[in-house]
């Protein structure tokens, strides 16, 4: 694309944004779950919360 | 008013976009279109016979003022561009020394009113022309606030199809190689119309040639980031109504700090406010498990005191006392079982809630 | 009073029916009178000054005044205060009403409003602020109205689809917040275009900034104000655990509502020094900014830090109605009292009756809606069926 002013320039530049914009919000939802989603953790140390104290 | 220095900032990710002068972007530099078109307005040569009003309403089909365009009377009072005026020209000056100003359309080299629109109505054409597209307008208005020269109106007396009306160089005359309206009628070659590189010139060359009649300086080659419609006055600016506050940056420069933070939130957000959530949540169950683990422990203390006692009496015992010691162990258990149940209730309130 | 009943008393109602009744009359006259007169018969707006009070009430305030929606959500579902849970659902309504008020207003002031969704979908215009207040509002217009359908299914019996939408709280809840600190902000952003227009001690670059952090002081208020105004009239829709909880949220906003104002108080401060405007406090203007920093911004972030120390609520109800008129008021400077500062008072704007009885007609409106669905749906109670169960 070419642009002759800035205005021009930024129409083109900003649209590009809002889609990944839009790829940013879908893409981070689907990413929470497969990071989220993983094996279920167990804690081993758990036993030593108590003894912080 | 010193010069502002543009950054936008938004929210704790204190996004930077600060842009050098000039309409820059990323390193990119943008000149406009080669051989766009201007007009060149010279107050110093305008003698408000108001010929290019006339002209102006009749190339572009608008409805007839309530008093003639030969009424020079209406020069005294201060009027504005509206609905059916593309241009007015406006007096300054003493009585004896009047000076005339002319107002339309700068046509920016980068438009604040396409800057604000939201649905693309407004235009930069090659040939110079910032036009209107009232297919797409919904009638926000927003370009009239953004123009900092005041020109976009509106038919606000239009009930059903309501549109901004500005002057549009007269785009489509240009198109068939005819001059602007008013620039073809003026009988004082006040206004010049050319190429914008080429008014820059004569413009320099008249303030050369004539340095006590001029201000020295070209009204729009800066102003916003520059217009297409450009103007020279023997007196200052300010004085013959025109701003001379208004800056170098354009619009889209204004705005770009702003925009350029926007993505970043879209982007950042939900990653800190995810992150947020999940150490809040973590937290949460930590502290549960640690009330368990407590509540274990205080158990397992209690059992172990519980038996200690028990054993210890045991020891002391004889048969004789057994009895008594029964009813010790009973008491003991008890004392021992009470923190647990308190803390279970405790625990079983907190839950519900 | 466990179970709400509607045994509380009617007559304290017909009163109230009978004023909205007559300003819903007077409304709907007015909007025939706008429709087929156009804006300029019935409207102060001209040339110089485009936009009014149907946009520096209607949509600045009314968005402003509708930011309790995410900041209760993002307290409860993201910052794991749960006690603030009680307190979410009359949020989101409010919120959800506000900004399909806002919409609704923004008809009135669109000179071809059957063509608001164009920006979206005909022809965008991305470099504009207002694409982008356009497109968040839409967006979290929608969001809002997917937080409210528990209620609603609750209501209607629909136990599955209820279901379904619970479990999306978490995403709707950071989309909610995500799309509000855009538009929130690109509403102050709006006003960055236009530096020549705006006096100096209102413009600022950090504009968007002090739109946003002003709307989370805003929102908060609300909260509070309306739960007060709503504890009064609507006691009756109320449960134990509403009822139980709504000093705790009252005390919570109030102390975080202080501190916000406080950090507000100095980011402001500090965009007079950033562009160098101290000599304008001395002016006309000065007084007025001052006012609303000192009355508006400074005095509330006080009485609320009193009143949360001292656990007065009677404090912190007024502090909270202090906040709500000073972001009006602010709102009110930044869209016109400040703005076109440098034209001569002739060609200054001033709402005409028209525009305010309009103005007044929508907040009624959506204060009758309001009490529609308070008085129906589970907002300031839990459904039986779904007690204890988020």
């Amino acid at each position: 694309m070419e642009a002759h002013n800035l205005q021009e320039y930024y129409t083109f530049t900003k649209g590009i944004m809002y889609l990944l914009m839009g790829g940013a919000l879908v893409g981070v939802t689907l990413f929470w779950q497969f990071l989220m989603g993983g094996k279920a953790y167990r804690d081993e140390n758990k036993k030593n919360y108590g003894d912080h104290h | 008013m010193l010069r502002r220095t543009f950054l936008g900032v938004l929210g704790a990710t204190c996004v930077g976009a600060a842009l050098p002068t000039g309409a820059e972007a990323g390193g990119k530099e943008f000149k406009g279109y080669p051989g766009s078109k201007g007009v060149l307005f010279d107050a110093t040569r305008c003698i408000g016979c108001r010929k290019c009003e006339a002209a102006c309403n009749k190339v572009n089909n608008l409805p007839k003022p309530e008093k003639p365009f030969e009424d020079l009377a209406v020069l005294d009072e201060r009027r504005r561009t509206d609905a059916k005026t593309h241009t007015v020209v406006n007096k300054y000056g003493t009585p004896e020394h009047p000076v005339f100003r002319k107002s339309q359309c700068n046509h920016c080299l980068e438009p604040a009113c396409a800057s604000a629109c939201f649905v693309k109505a407004f235009k930069k054409l090659p040939n110079g022309a910032v036009v209107y597209d009232e297919s797409v307008c919904v009638g926000c208005r927003y370009c009239m606030v953004a123009c900092p020269f005041e020109i976009p109106t509106y038919e606000y007396d239009e009930p059903l199809t309501p549109r901004v009306m500005k002057c549009d160089m007269c785009a489509p005359r240009q198109a068939k190689g005819e001059l602007p309206g008013c620039v073809a009628e003026c009988p004082k070659e006040a206004l010049v119309f050319g190429e914008r590189e080429e008014l820059i010139t004569i413009a320099r060359e008249r303030i050369r040639r004539n340095p006590d009649r001029y201000v020295h300086h070209l009204y729009g080659e800066d102003e916003m980031g520059g217009t297409s419609w450009m103007n020279l006055s023997g007196v200052p600016f300010k004085e013959i109504g025109m701003r001379e506050d208004l800056g170098t940056k354009s619009a889209p420069e204004l705005t770009a700090g702003a925009l350029a933070a926007v993505p970043m939130v879209a982007g950042l957000w939900p990653v800190l406010l995810g992150g947020i959530y999940a150490v809040s949540k973590r937290n949460a169950k930590v502290a549960d498990e640690e009330r368990e683990e407590a509540v274990k422990n205080a158990l397992a203390k209690a059992s172990a005191e519980a038996e200690k006692t028990l054993s210890d009496a045991l020891e002391k015992a004889d048969v004789a006392n057994k009895r008594k010691i029964e009813v010790e162990v009973k008491k003991a258990v008890e004392e021992a079982l009470k923190p647990k149940e308190e803390e279970e209730a405790e625990n079983s309130e907190k839950e519900e809630s | 009073m466990s179970t709400p009943a509607n045994n509380g008393p009617k007559s304290a109602f017909n009163t109230f029916n009978l004023v909205a009744g007559a300003i819903l009359v007077v409304g709907l006259i007015l909007t025939v009178l706008r429709f087929t007169q156009g804006i300029g018969p019935v409207t102060n707006l001209d040339d110089n000054n485009p936009w009014g009070i149907w946009i520096g009430f209607d949509l600045l305030c009314g968005v402003a005044l509708a930011a309790g929606g995410y900041t209760t959500s993002a307290a409860c579902y993201i910052f794991g205060l749960k006690r603030f849970h009680s307190a979410v659902r009359p949020a989101i309504l409010t919120a959800f009403l506000g900004y399909a008020l806002v919409v609704f207003a923004l008809q009135y002031d669109l000179g071809r409003p059957w063509r608001l969704p164009y920006p979206i979908f005909v022809s965008q215009g991305t470099t504009s602020l207002l694409f982008e207040v356009g497109l968040c509002v839409m967006l979290y217009l929608t969001v809002l109205f997917i937080e409210f359908t528990p209620a609603m299914f609750e209501w209607l019996g629909w136990k599955k689809i209820r279901g379904v939408v619970v479990k999306l709280t978490l995403v709707l809840t950071i989309f909610g917040v995500v799309l509000s600190t855009l538009h929130q902000s690109s509403l102050g952003a709006l006003y960055t275009i236009a530096p020549s227009k705006l006096h100096p001690l209102w413009y600022s670059p950090y504009m968007p900034l002090y739109f946003f952090v002003s709307s989370i002081a805003a929102g908060m208020s609300m909260v509070i104000f309306e739960g007060s105004m709503s504890h009064k009239k609507l006691h009756r829709m109320m449960d134990e655990e509403y009822l139980k909880h709504h000093d705790g949220v009252v005390f919570g906003f109030g102390k975080a509502a202080s501190l916000v104002l406080f950090g507000y108080f100095f980011i402001k401060t500090m965009g007079v020094a950033y562009d160098n405007n101290w000599h304008y406090l001395t002016s006309g203007y000065g007084l007025l900014f001052l006012t609303e920093m000192l009355g508006f911004v400074a005095l509330p972030c006080f009485l609320y830090a009193v009143g949360v120390r001292d656990r007065n609520l009677g404090l912190i109800k007024k502090a909270s109605i202090i906040t709500v008129l000073g972001i009006v008021f602010n709102r009110f400077n930044v869209s016109m009292v400040a703005f076109n500062y440098h034209l001569p008072a002739a060609d200054r704007y001033f709402p005409s009756m028209t525009e305010i009885g309009i103005s007044i007609f929508i907040v009624t409106l959506g204060v009758v809606i309001f009490r529609f669905i308070t008085t129906r749906m589970p907002i300031f109670f839990e459904h039986p069926d779904y007690k204890g169960d988020h």
